[in-house]
């Protein structure tokens, strides 16, 4: 840091920057829109300027209509979609592999993180094996998993499990062990047994690893699910996407786009709400 | 832990079972959980016997569940048609030429969206009033599982490997961008004002300060954005129906005609290819990110 003396004096907008950060730093990244709150304005005329620029393209031919189909017309077949009498089915057959898939991978990688956690042996033993399994990119197992289970919900709650099981083990071992060596020390002054160590210690410590982990299993669930719906389903919302990707219905394509970010959103924003219950005292 | 030396003048009451054996027997701190590596001999060999177990053990009841008839052969394979799949893959089918054809796209795509991710994680990063005006969309882009454009990319870019890239970008560019993001803006505010008072310039900051204490971050990002690159590219060619290369081409081909032992040989290379890409990135890793232990045992 010897050459700093070239640089020059910091300007306003270094200064800016500086407040700035400060405050992205003390508060969460989600609240820190919420205290300025211009930019939020702005972010919300955004959306009309797309949705103009995007109506415009396609007036323009710009691109072509297989390309970019009209806005209206997105709109359109996402109503048609929405109101459609086998739409709920599909829905919440894709939202119960989901579901189902999420809760048995959390709790299978919950079981195995604790395992692996609390036994040094069974860590060394399993963790190349695992790694490798996570590795691997598990778009490829979808086809085999169809194969063995058919085209019904079986095989998407099968692949999601798959999915679902890693992120949760791995942060539940990582989190176990993020307990320091003075807290630890306490425990021992406090003559704590093993089982008290672990409550009211290690587990407080790596609830919020885990929880993140749940988070992620949620999304991996999700696109486990969809691309073994896209392989092969008889139902489901991936089904439809095939469907209309095989009619070349690309209005339909983007309404089901819409589809999946409003169930990613959703699933995201519901996870959210019950971590800041459950961890509470996680800043 | 010297209570045995005072408990018997300063507490009156007698140690109970429990308390007694635990001041003869002090609880033990798993040093395992908050050591790493972890120094240990003891279990060297025995960690062997178990892994070893565990795959003979895996292999066996692979080879009897045919065998024995609880599956149909043609469904699960065998441990020995696979290997042998393996090898007619390898000297009749060619093998290799798929594999360099799907992971020159896997790094075509890779390069590319790690490129995207940093300039706008960059972006974001510096200019504050950005981020929280995209933040909403950022979001929005994030909860959507990417995977479900890759059928809509395939309709635009045909059967080429446009559609191929296209899918790698997207899905992979996400993990560099927020962790570029996140780490330039991890630096403490007390450094800042430390870069300040020294009178240094933007650049200067960006330079000394943001970016050592993001590099790590971003590593992490860039590795998921590999193995994110390796996904899109085989989901690609497992979803596309008019290709003919490429290892996810293969999946999807012989899984068609239920040859399953060409399909476990497919997903045991790829297996054996994303580990051996892990290893490789963690040691380039531990090569130019390398004060990233001072950094975190500090």
């Amino acid at each position: 840091m010897t050459n700093l003396d070239t640089g020059s004096p910091p300007t306003e907008l270094d200064d800016a920057l500086m407040v700035q950060s400060t405050a992205a730093h003390q508060e969460s990244w989600l609240h820190g829109h919420l205290r300025q709150a211009w930019p939020r304005y702005v972010s919300l005329l955004l959306l009309p300027v797309i949705v103009g620029a995007w109506q415009w393209a396609y007036n323009a031919e710009v691109l072509h209509v297989v390309i970019l189909p009209e806005f209206s017309g997105v709109v359109e077949s996402f109503v048609q979609l929405v109101t459609g009498d086998s739409f709920p089915r599909h829905f919440m057959r894709t939202l119960t592999a989901i579901l189902v898939s999420w809760g048995a991978g959390t709790v299978i990688g919950l079981i195995l993180g604790l395992l692996l956690a609390n036994s040094p042996l069974l860590r060394r033993a399993y963790s190349p094996l695992l790694g490798a399994f996570e590795a691997l990119p598990k778009v490829v197992i979808a086809p085999i998993i169809i194969i063995w289970l058919g085209f019904g919900i079986s095989s998407k709650i099968a692949t999601g499990v798959i999915a679902a099981i890693f992120p949760v083990f791995v942060t539940t071992l990582v989190g176990l062990s993020l307990v320091s060596r003075n807290e630890m020390s306490l425990m021992q002054a406090l003559c704590a047994s093993r089982w008290q160590v672990f409550v009211k210690l290690r587990l407080p410590t790596a609830l919020p690893a885990i929880f993140g982990g749940m988070k992620i299993a949620m999304a991996t669930a999700t696109v486990a699910v969809v691309v073994a719906e896209f392989v092969g389903a008889d139902g489901g919302l991936g089904y439809l996407t095939v469907q209309a990707k095989s009619n070349f219905n690309v209005s339909r394509m983007f309404a089901l786009v819409f589809v999946f970010m409003f169930l990613g959103s959703s699933s995201f924003l519901l996870l959210e709400v019950i971590e800041r219950k459950l961890v509470f005292w996680k800043k | 832990m010297n209570r045995s030396a005072w408990s018997g003048d300063a507490v009156a009451a007698p140690l109970s079972d429990e308390e007694e054996r635990l001041v003869a027997r002090p609880p033990q701190v798993d040093e395992e959980a908050l050591q790493q590596p972890p120094p240990r001999q003891k279990t060297g060999s025995a960690h062997q016997v178990v892994i070893l177990g565990t795959i003979a053990t895996i292999v066996l009841v692979w080879w009897l569940v045919p065998t024995i008839g609880l599956m149909n052969p043609v469904l699960i394979s065998t441990p020995q048609a696979t290997v042998l799949g393996f090898v007619s893959l390898v000297t009749t089918g060619d093998l290799i030429a798929h594999f360099l054809y799907t992971m020159g796209q896997v790094f075509a795509g890779f390069v590319i969206g790690v490129v995207i991710g940093m300039v706008m994680g960059t972006v974001l990063a510096l200019v504050p009033v950005l981020d929280r005006i995209f933040t909403p969309y950022i979001l929005a882009v994030r909860s959507l599982p990417i995977v479900v454009l890759a059928p809509l990319f395939i309709t635009w870019f045909g059967f080429g490997i446009q559609s191929k890239l296209a899918t790698a970008i997207t899905i992979c560019f996400l993990p560099t961008m927020i962790n570029t993001m996140v780490g330039l803006r991890s630096p403490e505010p007390d450094s800042l004002s430390l870069m300040r008072a020294l009178q240094a310039s933007r650049w200067q900051v960006y330079r000394k300060l943001r970016l050592p204490a993001a590099l790590p971050l971003i590593f992490v990002g860039v590795k998921h954005s590999l193995l994110l690159s390796f996904t899109g590219v085989l989901l690609a060619e497992i979803l596309l129906g008019g290709s003919s290369r490429g290892l996810g081409t293969l999946v999807r081909l012989y899984s068609h005609q239920i040859r399953m032992d060409l399909v476990f040989a497919v997903v045991a290379l790829l297996t054996a290819l994303s580990v051996l890409l892990v290893m490789a990135f963690d040691r380039l890793d531990q090569r130019l990110i390398f004060w990233r232990d001072d950094e975190e045992s500090r």
